[in-house]
């Protein structure tokens, strides 16, 4: 009797740790330590991109499955940046740049020349972007947070669980930071200095779905997939690597106060003493 | 054997090396993760409690008591004299402050206000090659346990959270802490200051030199709370080392990290009866123009 009273104890204990460790992750985290960035959205030393925005349109995975009604919408917001960017290539100035101190999910991950750090450990995951941007993205168990305490906002809510040693991440409730006006976000594409092309605008109910791994010891690969069924036809799938930061090795703020201390020399992020003491920087020809 | 067969021979055994290499290293990374503590969850500072009208709940007294519970900083005469005319230039503006217009928003409190008197929510994450601590105000502290120096002397600069390394004395973090300055502007080095009651009455309790150097030691002393005891050399301002002891007490009502924007203005962890809530938006979200950010937001990055 005492023997069959211990097999469904040990079972539930079994049981407990099978599921702790399905909810806490792998049993060896994964390394991800060192900082990274974007491949195909590198800073060049003018405070632009290096890639034109044609390079990124075309080498990029975009292609959004986008609905009669949000294609309508895209094509109108296109048109007006088409028209900016035309003017840009005629030298004038549209004067209507502004500082952005938060970029925001899913862009951070999409199309942005920032460094960041992951930190992977058993409950949480964080990405700590160098615009002061953070990602934590919780693998404890937990489900969504409930309703009535959920708002948007620009990184959203994320829970997160390792398949092996790929993180797969869950993302809802996220809103663009600069727009648009009706909630939401967008995505878009940047290059050169002043390229920028919307590329698409989900709705509020924007469900994300993101599976990142380590490839090589020098990249990790992040699978995103969109589901909006407000706003897309089907799942809306993109595909992005990031490399080592080869020069940096430690993590330098940006600060939205203006200093930024990681100018970009021969296509590669560099460290800078601050700004009364160095040299300005010679803008690169394109 | 022919040379053919002895460099395959060497080959596999080059193989079989760099695998066991690599495996071994996975393995002691997985030790030295098992062997991590766990300190997962939000943290708030003992003792300096933000209050349901933005100020703080404990007076200035209070909140001085505890930050000098070691006694005051040990200065030379002539950092003395210099401290005092700094206080009292800030008392005067405190005061001056009380009818003027509200303050503006701190974009960035910095170190070691960060550790030792904000009302900030805060998670610590630990790995074998760094800890990082966030705070709700977005700022950030990252310490290298990798066994690294501090950066070289032609790649530091002081900023905000200074130039941070460590190491671990079984469950005792250990943080090592140089090159730090102030906000707003980073024109002084860093400084501590004290806010207590309505949050307009101000203290200055110390001021540091750019050769300032703090040692932290972290440790849980039970489930809840965090303990922190920091030492503060300052060879051109002090006469002997400088402690401050605090504690963290695990935020209870909250268990994620919602991030206050303070440069934009939101707050939404109000404090009610003493104790973090979460709230919905205060206020619409503010009009836009355009659906994306400008070129020039690239630019800024």
């Amino acid at each position: 009797m005492a023997r069959k009273r211990l097999v469904p104890a040990a079972a539930i204990v079994i049981g407990c740790v099978a599921a702790m460790g399905a909810s806490n992750g792998p049993a060896v985290m994964p390394d991800w330590s060192g900082q990274w960035e974007n491949v195909g959205a590198t800073p060049d030393a003018t405070g632009g991109f290096n890639e034109s925005l044609d390079w990124v349109l075309t080498h990029l995975q975009w292609s959004p499955p986008l609905n009669a009604a949000t294609q309508a919408k895209v094509d109108a917001m296109q048109a007006g940046e088409r028209k900016r960017l035309d003017a840009v290539a005629r030298g004038e100035n549209p004067a209507d740049a502004f500082k952005a101190c938060t970029f925001g999910y899913p862009g951070l991950m999409l199309d942005t020349p920032l460094m960041f750090e992951i930190l992977p450990t058993p409950k949480e995951t964080t990405i700590i972007f160098s615009s002061r941007e953070i990602r934590h993205i919780y693998t404890d168990g937990r489900p969504h947070t409930p309703k009535d305490e959920l708002w948007a906002t620009p990184w959203g809510d994320s829970i997160g669980h390792w398949e092996g040693q790929t993180l797969v991440m869950d993302t809802i409730a996220v809103k663009d930071p600069y727009g648009p006006p009706d909630g939401g976000s967008a995505v878009a594409a940047f290059g050169d200095v002043e390229g920028f092309l919307t590329i698409g605008v989900l709705s509020q109910q924007a469900h994300f779905i993101e599976r990142m791994r380590m490839i090589d010891p020098g990249h990790l690969e992040d699978q995103m997939t969109i589901i909006d069924p407000a706003n897309l036809t089907a799942p809306w799938h993109m595909r992005r690597t990031y490399e080592r930061v080869q020069q940096i090795h430690r993590m330098v703020y940006e600060d939205c106060e203006g200093e930024d201390r990681n100018p970009i020399v021969d296509g590669k992020f560099t460290l800078a003493p601050p700004p009364d003491e160095a040299p300005q920087p010679t803008p690169k020809p394109k | 054997m022919t040379l053919r067969r002895q460099a395959l021979a060497i080959l596999i055994l080059l193989l079989v090396e760099t695998g066991a290499y690599a495996a071994s290293d996975a393995k002691e990374r997985a030790r030295a993760f098992v062997r991590l503590p766990n300190w997962t969850g939000q943290w708030e500072i003992v003792g300096v409690t933000e209050d349901e009208s933005g100020g703080i709940a404990q007076s200035l007294d209070d909140i001085m008591k505890g930050i000098r519970h070691w006694g005051p900083p040990p200065y030379k005469p002539e950092a003395q004299a210099a401290f005092n005319k700094f206080a009292a230039e800030l008392r005067k503006r405190s005061q001056a402050d009380r009818t003027a217009a509200p303050p503006q928003p701190v974009c960035a409190w910095g170190f070691p206000m960060l550790m030792i008197q904000t009302p900030l929510m805060f998670e610590i994450l630990t790995t074998p090659e760094e800890t990082a601590m966030i705070f709700s105000g977005r700022e950030m502290r990252h310490i290298y346990t990798d066994g690294r120096p501090h950066t070289p002397k032609e790649n530091l600069w002081p900023t905000f959270w200074g130039d941070s390394i460590g190491h671990w004395e079984g469950q005792t973090l250990v943080i090592d802490t140089i090159a730090v300055n102030s906000p707003p502007d980073g024109k002084y080095p860093a400084v501590l200051y004290a806010q207590g009651g309505s949050g307009t009455e101000l203290a200055m309790v110390a001021v540091f030199s750019s050769e300032a150097q703090f040692i932290e030691r972290i440790r849980m002393i039970d489930k809840d709370h965090l303990e922190e005891q920091m030492t503060i050399l300052d060879p051109v301002n002090f006469t002997a080392p400088w402690h401050i002891s605090r504690q963290y007490r695990r935020v209870t009502g909250v268990n994620r990290m919602i991030h206050e924007d303070p440069c934009e203005g939101e707050d939404r962890n109000p404090v009610v009866n003493g104790h973090y809530t979460i709230a919905p938006p205060a206020s619409p979200p503010p009009p836009t123009t355009n659906g994306a950010p400008s070129g020039q937001t690239a630019a800024t990055k």
